[in-house]
């Protein structure tokens, strides 16, 4: 790809030609960061949350540490529970968690109504960091923003098992759910591209052959999927957050959206057959076994995945979850940028 | 139930229920079942076993001692399906609910268990779980400590890691495990 004589190719270009399925400078990365941030800035977890100041700062400060292609406008998955009026429980070594249900019956499920974006603070103060990183990064970097599916997000308003029960045995209440669930995460996605987010990461774990069978996810969360992403004003990324998904590219191809997120339980490479310049993928490195690795293993697990995905673009490398857990040192991040740097060069001529 | 009143409740739970849970939990474990279609079956062995022996049946398989809970976390599914498979096949076991590593030893210290069975979700709260048995260490508590969640699944090996005495990728192995840990301290 030539961005001209002696202009340096910008990481939103070189995401955009490799989504248009052409191999731009190197494999695009995006290290999805979040409560690093805050070890950045010598932050509790807390703190770096409740300021939208820090997370800009944060995610400006670690892409250019590591150089990797985009910022991550997402704080923790239960700031939609909090939104609710539901209580987040914070820990000082990992993500903040939903620490209630928002409703234990049928009667509190009925009750609920969705909020108003600009009447819950926590909303607010992400969208606050979101013009933050885009004032400071201009047009050069992709903002990626994050919503919790429709289909997914019940899990945590009413807990798994109800959830569970409540698809099974209840299905009029069930879209009555859904169609409150989409009506917000719509509005989410869009306060979010208004404020400066060029993408939104739709993660839909509860969509992925782990959690149900196809048959189901065809009834439900596909068509969800497709109802929920036309009202997104932007492109989005789809993300199972760790679940396997591979007999579902074709149906996530039918749904819009314009990237996959792949289990590191899923082979990256059958993926890409299967995919088949129909959908970008993202991934799919081990998060949880990344905490451990050395310097060699995350030169050999990024060989691995550009090997698997790299070539014709169409690929994003990054982890399997959507999100790196706190455990993970900075030194493995440091060999990952590394590495990508070493082995992701187009054209992949290493690769056989 | 003609089988529970000729040869009572226990074997017929194992003739039975037994079997249909290994082979959910080996088809959950292969790709080849949902964990809703996972949970719909513990739930419906669990609501057989518990018309035929009742969750107080003295009858109920008492030993080893067990009790389960999710560990400083707030998502109770795994442990609502290896409660329902440990009753399903007619085991006694005390459900603590969620608890954190204070709460947890307040427990043991008080209570006789053998076998502590925790859930958890998050890595954060799968790490945790070292911090408990260095308790349980320093206090001399002879306890056997089970774990399982989707940490574990990802990485095989952090159940070790972690200072667990078994790990269980599915919820239907988890009779397996705890004959295996009585027979070892037995």
């Amino acid at each position: 790809m030539s961005a001209g004589a002696g202009r340096k190719v910008t990481a939103l270009e070189r995401v955009l030609v490799s989504l248009g399925f052409k191999e731009p400078d190197r494999v695009p990365f995006f290290l999805l960061l979040t409560t690093h941030g805050a070890r950045e800035l010598g932050m509790s977890i807390r703190d770096y949350f409740s300021d939208p100041e820090a997370m800009a700062e944060g995610q400006i400060r670690m892409q250019r540490r590591y150089g990797h292609d985009s910022l991550y406008a997402f704080a923790y998955a239960a700031i939609e529970i909090e939104a609710w009026g539901g209580d987040v429980g914070f820990v000082v070594d990992g993500p903040p968690n939903a620490a209630s249900l928002l409703a234990s019956d049928a009667a509190g499920i009925d009750r609920l109504r969705a909020p108003a974006i600009g009447d819950c603070p926590c909303l607010e103060r992400m969208l606050e960091a979101i013009r933050l990183m885009k004032e400071r990064s201009g047009e050069e970097l992709p903002i990626i923003g994050v919503v919790m599916s429709p289909f997914s997000a019940p899990i945590m308003q009413i807990g798994f098992s109800a959830y569970l029960d409540l698809i099974h045995e209840d299905r009029e209440r069930f879209w009555r759910l859904m169609a409150l669930d989409r009506d917000f995460c719509a509005r989410w996605a869009n306060a979010q591209l208004e404020a400066g987010a060029t993408a939104i990461c739709y993660f839909d774990p509860f969509s992925s052959t782990d959690m149900v069978p196809r048959e189901l996810y065809l009834e439900t969360g596909y068509r969800i999927a497709c109802q929920t992403i036309a009202s997104i004003q932007g492109p989005t990324a789809t993300h199972f957050a760790s679940g396997r998904g591979l007999s579902l590219i074709g149906d996530v191809v039918e749904t819009k959206t314009a990237i996959l997120g792949i289990s590191a339980l899923d082979d990256l490479g059958e993926a890409k057959r299967i995919s088949d310049g129909r959908i970008a993928l993202l991934g799919n490195l081990d998060g949880i076994a990344m905490r451990n690795w050395s310097g060699e293993d995350a030169e050999r697990e990024v060989k691995q995945a550009i090997r698997a995905a790299g070539r014709g673009g169409g690929f994003i490398l990054s982890d399997n979850h959507g999100e790196i857990p706190w455990s993970v040192p900075e030194s493995v991040l440091d060999s990952v940028a590394e590495a990508v740097r070493a082995w992701g060069t187009y054209p992949l001529d290493w690769v056989r | 139930m003609r089988g529970v009143e000729s040869d009572g409740p226990i074997p017929s739970l194992e003739s039975l229920v037994s079997p249909a849970l290994e082979r959910i939990g080996s088809l959950w474990e292969s790709g080849r079942l949902a964990l809703s279609q996972v949970y719909l079956a513990g739930r419906m062995c669990e609501e057989l076993a518990l018309a035929v022996l009742p969750a107080g049946s003295h009858e109920r398989i008492r030993d080893p001692s067990m009790a389960l809970a999710v560990f400083e976390d707030y998502h109770t599914l795994g442990k609502r399906m290896v409660h329902a498979v440990l009753r399903a096949e007619g085991y006694a076991v005390a459900d603590w609910g969620q608890v954190d590593r204070a709460m947890a030893l307040e427990r043991l210290r008080s209570e006789r268990v053998e076998i502590l069975l925790l859930s958890c979700l998050m890595l954060s709260s799968a790490l945790r779980i070292a911090q408990l048995r260095e308790a349980i260490e320093s206090e001399g508590l002879a306890i056997k400590l089970v774990v399982g969640g989707a940490p574990f699944r990802l990485d095989p090996d952090l159940w070790r890691e972690v200072g667990a005495d078994a790990m269980g990728s599915s919820a239907s192995q988890v009779t397996a495990i705890v004959r295996g840990l009585a027979v070892r301290a037995g």
